[in-house]
């Protein structure tokens, strides 16, 4: 028994025939995906495509291995796969079911898929570790030879300030639907026009009528008032926060891609930048540092406390991972989209009521 | 009495709707079952006031209540409930007219929009129709797991996942055919 050399056609060829019968190689395949499917819920990017290689020595990285979601025979066997894991697909089913919203713009404003660039073979051995942005950072300045590492604390303001501003941003969020769910309901007036209604039916004065149609006026008002807010100052609030956190991504992006040929330096290191960052870019996993900032005296959660939040009630726990592991991602994205139709078609049915 | 009837049907037509489809059966169809439901709902509580009880509902009295009255449709030798409805009927102090146009509002108001229902719940057995319904209406997991008596959270949920998915393939199935009218129509 030697080593595997798994790469990407072994893969396909593994998911168009996944028989494991005679082939100890297909056996660890399979263990392989099989581990590698649980990403985002038992195990961490790291836990598979560093840890627990066993045999195997790959060929590719996990975000060679999560584009294969595109690939009908590997979706056919995860499907098959998560009937025997039915707490991941429950997890999934109540992310979609119950917090699309906030499940979505975690994912959203947290996983960035990597620009494609040309492919760079590299092997288990010698594939860069998933590692935080912060440390990449430092392993700039490591190369001491290099005049590049100057750009470290660069890099690393520009990033606080994405941060930052993907703070604020989901601040903004969470608060609008607060404020929607709180502020724009016709709540107050259903219950005061109810009021006014059972008043005039048991026979009040006038002037008791009067009063309350004016604090029903005032009770209109004020809704009025909310939704001029959200529908401009709130807007005018969102798109400059949107607006710099393009710009400041548009800045990251032009010192990535700085072409030190340019600058007649050295022509490697300008692919090196972009390599790790490529790879680290699979995942782009913003925890905004609490205590960095001091912005409406409230402490924003971070990514797992938010992970924790929505999975508390089922009681079963995901890591941020999850983001990356496409197969899952497209579960929950279809699992949202068939909700959302059999509701559009089921509900009115069930709703109708034909008024006299 | 009947300003009252209105506003308990209004606010609980959508669970008698539900809880006759998930009841209904190859021996009593949606519509017979809202009507019988709505008119035992009606004597209940008819009798309620007579006996000047207070009048408590809750999501689960409807499904009960549905569940006998399907229980019943089943039986040869049904409760003489057929008799206590047309008792109900002719009593002179009910506005029957006023019930039955409660009724038929009750009542699913095409054949083709319950057909449309139908066409997902085929396939479910009654639990499953209730849970797949309970989804598509928006009903709490919560107050589905208190209605059906789950022991947790997370049951209730695989319950609903569980039946959603059979739905779904149904859907999978529609679209597959679609796609097969569109590749006859490309020939």
């Amino acid at each position: 028994m030697g080593s595997i050399i798994l790469d990407i056609e072994k893969l396909n060829n593994f998911f168009v025939n996944p028989d494991n019968q005679n082939s100890w190689e297909n056996e660890e395949i399979e263990k392989f995906i099989k581990r590698a499917f649980l990403i985002g819920k038992d195990k961490t990017i790291e836990d598979v495509f560093e840890k627990d290689l066993g045999l195997i020595s790959l060929q590719f990285d996990h975000y060679e291995f999560f584009k294969l979601s595109k690939n009908k025979n590997a979706v056919q066997f995860f499907n098959n796969f998560i009937k025997e894991k039915e707490d991941f697909d429950d997890v999934l089913f109540d992310l979609a079911e119950n917090n699309y919203n906030d499940f979505y713009w975690l994912y959203n404003d947290n996983y960035h898929p990597p620009i494609e660039r040309l492919k760079l073979e590299i092997s288990a051995s010698t594939s860069e570790s998933f590692e935080s942005r912060n440390t990449i950072v430092e392993n700039f300045s490591q190369r001491e030879d290099e005049p590049q590492s100057d750009i470290k604390p660069i890099m690393k303001e520009i990033e606080a300030k994405i941060e930052f501003v993907e703070g604020i941003l989901y601040q903004l969020k969470l608060k609008r639907d607060m404020g929607q769910e709180n502020l724009l309901n016709d709540n107050l007036k259903n219950l005061i026009q109810s009021h006014i209604y059972k008043r005039m039916k048991e026979g009040s004065y006038p002037e008791e009528t009067s009063f309350w149609e004016k604090l029903l006026n005032s009770t209109s008002a004020q809704i009025e008032e909310a939704n001029d807010f959200f529908n401009n100052d709130y807007s005018r609030t969102r798109e400059f926060f949107e607006r710099t956190l393009s710009d400041l991504e548009n800045l990251k992006y032009q010192i990535l891609n700085i072409d030190l040929n340019e600058f007649g330096d050295d022509k490697n290191f300008s692919l090196n930048l972009n390599e790790i960052y490529d790879d680290s870019f699979s995942v782009e996993m913003s925890s905004v540092y609490p205590g960095s900032y001091d912005f409406e005296e409230e402490i924003p959660e971070t990514i797992e406390e938010t992970l924790d939040r929505l999975t508390r009630k089922i009681n079963i726990t995901i890591n941020k991972d999850l983001f990356v592991n496409t197969f899952a991602m497209d579960r929950f994205f279809t699992y949202d989209k068939d909700i959302t139709k059999m509701k559009s078609e089921v509900l009115p049915i069930i709703e109708e009521w034909e008024e006299e | 009495m009947c300003g009252t009837c209105e506003v308990l049907i209004r606010e609980n037509y959508k669970t008698i709707r539900k809880a006759s489809l998930k009841f209904t059966s190859r021996f009593v169809e949606t519509n017979d079952l809202i009507n019988t439901v709505v008119l035992k709902f009606l004597n209940w509580k008819k009798n309620k006031q007579e006996a000047n009880q207070p009048i408590s509902i809750n999501i689960a009295f409807f499904y009960t209540i549905t569940k006998n009255a399907a229980i019943d449709a089943q039986s040869i030798d049904t409760v003489n409930f057929e008799d206590e409805v047309t008792a109900y009927e002719t009593n002179a102090f009910n506005n029957t007219e006023i019930h039955q146009n409660l009724i038929a509002k009750t009542k699913f108001s095409s054949p083709e929009n319950h057909a449309f229902i139908f066409r997902y719940l085929q396939d479910l057995d009654e639990k499953e129709k209730d849970a797949f319904l309970s989804v598509v209406t928006e009903e709490p997991v919560e107050d589905y797991q208190s209605r059906n008596n789950i022991e947790n959270y997370h049951q209730a949920l695989k319950r609903r996942r569980r039946a959603f998915q059979k739905a779904q393939s149904r859907l999978i199935i529609d679209d597959d055919n679609v796609v097969s009218i569109n590749s006859r129509e490309g020939l």
